[in-house]
């Protein structure tokens, strides 16, 4: 992912201290960041709350940032990693990373996330169907561990390129590949545990 | 043959190419960046691998519902939302900035204003208002009554010994107008007036007693310095009244300025004396 010129220039206007410039900056950027917190903690509260926090974040340091160490929007996605690591480690999120295959104790006979979906009918309005077909998507997600989810909402939801995301993960790229690719390989085994197929 | 995979699967085929190797290239194989020698061996090592293979799929798969997500609708106020709070927190930066910038004496004088506005605030209710002005009557009112012109004030009056001899000044002279005022008031007029009556009615006696050689009819008891002591405490009063044992005093009034009149009543008869504090008068006989 290349660093736009505009995005650049923008930078260093709001270290200069234009308003319109920030306001610019904010109104290009909170769609990524938002979503990058969309997919990571499954709600959109949190998201929203996160976002603003990550601008506050972004806005209180932009003095310290440097165009020269890097791009604006890998810097910009490492805080919002740390800051979704923060929160993660405050909600205790990773209790929840349980098996799909378990059901909820209080609903025994509930199916698990792979029946729901080979449940899904094609339905009249193909809007709606993908719809759900996203929405459990996103809840699988949401049960992939933090450390492969990152990975893969940075490469295939934000279309990072591996150095990119290893400057965000502060881990090598190499790593950075398995991760991504353990990842998507336990989405899929999530989502396809019956071998039925929504596509 | 190959060596025993990442995963824990066996080793497959592929002139040395492992599981490691696999793991390695996977990322570039589902990217589509793996060719030649490197893709063959990939493709045949997933054809042999029974862990490698699997993981092939499971990764593609994975992927393809990956690409199903569209991005999240971004909340409506959200932009909004950051840009307030940003801009919030530079207003209320700026402001700690100025804060700090400003001159002890406007931040003391703000200080004071929060803390007494709301004093003044009650203090003008009118009830407050008429005390205020009532204490002010009540001082300008002692001021004036010593003598005491605010606007006569210099600053050498404020010398410990000017304001010394002031309060001296003051003293003497409010004590000389209250002694004039005492004096000029009608019931002292009358009593001394009285007093000169009497006087004069008992001065055809007076020749008589003092024809007498000595005056020896003055001291019967032998004390009479004592009861002087008694009546006005002062060494210079004489009474001639007192020389009798069955001396009763019948009225004694001290006036202000430190005169002093008192009826006694003796065997002899009934006596006034009159006495000040520079003179003594010659007691006369009243009955």
């Amino acid at each position: 992912m290349e660093e736009s010129p505009l995005t650049a220039s923008l930078v260093r206007r709001c270290i200069a201290g234009d308003t319109a410039a920030w306001e610019e900056l904010v109104r290009e950027h909170t769609r990524r960041i938002y979503n990058i917190c969309y997919r990571f903690t499954g709600s959109s509260s949190d998201a929203e709350d996160l976002t603003q926090e990550a601008f506050i974040k972004i806005y209180r340091s932009l003095n310290t940032f440097d165009l020269q160490k890097g791009a604006f929007t890998t810097w910009i996605t490492a805080m919002t990693r740390n800051l979704l690591v923060d929160h993660f480690r405050r909600t205790k999120q990773e209790r929840m990373t349980d098996s799909m295959d378990a059901p909820p104790a209080a609903d025994e006979d509930a199916p698990n996330v792979g029946e729901r979906i080979e449940d899904v009918k094609p339905s009249p309005d193909a809007v709606l169907a993908s719809k759900e077909k996203q929405r459990l998507v996103h809840e699988a997600l949401q049960k992939v561990s933090p450390d492969l989810r990152e990975a893969v909402i940075l490469r295939d939801i934000q279309d990072m390129d591996y150095r990119e995301i290893a400057q965000v993960l502060k881990v090598p790229e190499g790593t950075v590949k398995s991760r991504i690719n353990r990842g998507r390989a336990e989405l899929a085994r999530l989502l396809s545990r019956t071998k039925g197929q929504v596509m | 043959m190959h060596d025993q995979g990442k995963f824990g699967g066996a080793g497959g085929h592929g002139g040395g190419f492992s599981c490691v190797d696999f793991d390695l290239l996977l990322s570039d194989a589902i990217d589509g960046k793996l060719a030649g020698a490197d893709f063959a061996a990939f493709q045949h090592h997933v054809a042999e691998c029974a862990i490698c293979g699997p993981m092939l799929a499971d990764t593609q798969a994975g992927l393809s519902w990956l690409e199903v997500l569209e991005p999240a609708e971004v909340p409506a106020n959200l932009v909004h939302n950051i840009l307030a709070g940003t801009s919030l927190r530079d207003v209320a930066a700026r402001s700690a900035q100025f804060e700090q910038r400003v001159d002890w004496r406007e931040r003391a004088t703000k200080v004071l204003e929060r803390l007494l506005v709301p004093v003044f605030n009650v203090l003008r209710q009118p009830r407050f208002a008429l005390n205020a002005a009532m204490a002010f009557f009540s001082v300008s009112l002692l001021l004036n009554v010593a003598g005491l012109k605010l606007s006569d004030l210099r600053l050498s009056d404020l010398r410990p010994s000017a304001i010394r001899t002031n309060a001296t000044l003051r003293y003497y002279e409010t004590t000389s107008r209250l002694v004039k005022y005492y004096e000029n008031i009608r019931f002292v007029y009358e009593l001394e007036s009285t007093v000169r009556e009497l006087k004069r009615a008992t001065t055809n006696n007076q020749p008589e007693q003092n024809s007498a050689p000595k005056k020896k009819n003055d001291n019967t008891s032998q004390q009479p310095e004592r009861r002087n002591e008694n009546y006005s405490r002062r060494d210079e009063e004489t009474i001639l009244a007192a020389d009798h044992k069955n001396q009763m005093l019948l009225f004694r009034a001290i006036s202000p300025r430190d005169r002093f009149a008192q009826i006694t009543k003796t065997t002899e008869g009934v006596f006034l004396t009159m006495t000040d504090k520079f003179s003594t008068r010659t007691p006369g006989r009243l009955a």
